[in-house]
């Protein structure tokens, strides 16, 4: 799951999902990582060392990409809610003075945002390409018995 | 909730964190699904694990020098089915009291009728009055076995009250199946809390804990269009928009529950835990405390595999946990600056 899926994932179901399979589809480990931060694991009895390794590597992936989106989420945020709060003033204020103060407060707000979406534009068109790159090495190495361990 | 309760959640939340190691022999790798299917999930798991839990179970009540022993005929029951409830009447001195009159009467499901909403709930609660009385006397052995009969729309919640010698009880009767819906919810809660001694008295305290705090979800949240609460009776089949039966009407899927984020989270929880036994628990609080459970087969040298697991699943718990403060800080740092 890219960071944005994972984002989006957290937002909509209030958790992200990992999970492990073997390659018949039986599913090994399952981690549910709440938005509060609280972690539930459910794992078969018979989990080999590197299935754990494998897990635990696609759940720290999961949650720095997540922590990557979600900084930038909160930043732009934050300015946003200083732009709205510099706009309102503007309006509230009479005169030459509030109108001046709007347009400052509406430009600072504008340039990060915009700044902020080519990043996740960005991001999103590597994250694809990754993905696209990634998928026959992983056939390879299911063909290759790597599960087995 | 007022902003006040917000923020104090949100610092519960924040102030500790739980790691939970769970070991199940076969997983799905789903999802929770739609909030109104979880309920139906976690109420039918509930309910098969009470059936189970409490498949012997007999109501012991004494009353001055009489002791009633009660006990269904059968392990679960469907509404419109008929039953016999054995009734063992004594003396603490004499023993079996024969020919002792015994009565019994059929109570309803209590009714949540709308009101208007008095700390945060939208209904209050009133139970029906009992129907169909049918009186018995013990045989020699003094044991009778009444009969009674659940009508067709019967909820949970429908129960037996006993009378004999001055004693009464009143037992709710167990039903094979039951629906995500608030009836259930508060089924569910009162009989967990009656459970007697159990094989697992930890999962009848989780039901009896997690029963009530669906049920009192849902009797804040507002109905798509209507008084009341969102009472959440629906079929498995009416929630996926199908007919009940071959040939009946096809019906719409109900509007989606508004569920706060805060009641999501509760709900997602109590879903992914369901009737599981917790193998290995951490619980790691902001001032440094670092509290770990284990229940005897966690502590055993055989499952390393699941120490490693659960080990490795702190760590990221607490470097995640550590990234969602850092965020709140520069949300907070953004706004000043």
């Amino acid at each position: 799951m890219s960071g944005l899926g994972a984002l989006a994932s957290l937002a909509r179901l209030g958790g992200i999902t990992v999970v492990t399979a073997d390659p018949a589809g039986r599913v090994l480990v399952r981690s549910v990582i709440q938005p509060d931060g609280d972690l539930i694991t459910v794992a078969v009895p018979d989990l080999s060392e590197g299935t754990v390794e494998r897990h635990i590597a696609r759940l720290s992936r999961e949650v720095e990409a997540a922590h990557r989106l979600r900084r930038r989420l909160v930043q732009g945020l934050g300015v946003a809610v200083a732009g709205a709060v510099a706009l309102s003033g503007g309006a509230m204020t009479d005169g030459e003075p509030g109108t001046w103060m709007a347009w400052l407060g509406g430009g600072c707000t504008a340039a990060p945002c915009g700044v902020g979406l080519v990043t996740l534009w960005r991001a999103r068109r590597w994250l694809r390409a990754r993905r696209a790159e990634s998928r026959p090495r992983a056939a390879l190495e299911a063909a290759e018995g790597a599960w087995d361990d | 909730m007022s902003v006040k309760e917000r923020i104090r959640l949100l610092a519960r939340d924040l102030t500790s964190l739980e790691i939970n190691t769970i070991r199940r022999g076969s997983i799905t790798g789903e999802s929770m699904p739609d909030p109104r299917h979880a309920l139906f999930d976690v109420a039918s798991e509930y309910n098969a694990e009470l059936n189970r839990l409490l498949r012997d179970d007999c109501r012991v009540v004494a009353g001055g020098r009489t002791e009633l022993r009660c006990r269904f005929s059968q392990p679960a029951y469907t509404a419109g089915d008929e039953g016999l409830v054995e009734v063992r009447v004594s003396d603490v001195e004499a023993g079996a009291q024969g020919g002792a009159a015994v009565v019994v009467r059929t109570c309803p499901a209590p009714v949540f009728a709308a009101t208007t909403a008095r700390g945060g709930a939208r209904v209050a609660r009133t139970d029906p009055a009992p129907r169909g009385q049918v009186q018995a006397a013990c045989d020699a052995s003094g044991v009778a076995n009444i009969p009674f009969s659940l009508a067709e729309d019967d909820l949970p919640g429908v129960a037996i009250e006993i009378e004999a010698g001055g004693v009464r009880t009143r037992m709710l009767v167990p039903l094979r199946k039951v629906r995500g819906s608030l009836h259930a919810f508060h089924y569910l809660n009162v009989r967990a809390n009656e459970a007697g001694d159990c094989a697992q008295p930890w999962l009848a305290r989780r039901i009896e804990l997690n029963s009530i705090r669906l049920a009192t979800l849902l009797e804040t949240i507002e109905p798509p269009g209507g008084k009341g609460c969102d009472q959440n009776d629906y079929s498995r089949r009416h929630l996926n928009g199908a007919a009940e039966r071959d040939g009946d009407e096809v019906r719409e899927k109900p509007a989606d529950l508004k569920l706060s984020t805060t009641d999501r989270v509760t709900l997602r929880k109590i879903w992914e835990l369901g009737c599981e036994e917790i193998l290995m628990q951490t619980l790691v609080q902001l001032d440094g405390d670092v509290v770990t459970r284990l229940t005897d087969d966690g502590a055993r040298e055989e499952a390393s595999t699941m120490h490693r697991l659960h080990s490795e699943g702190v760590r990221v718990a607490t470097q995640s946990w550590r990234h969602l403060v850092d965020s709140l800080g520069s949300f907070a740092r953004s706004l000043f600056q």
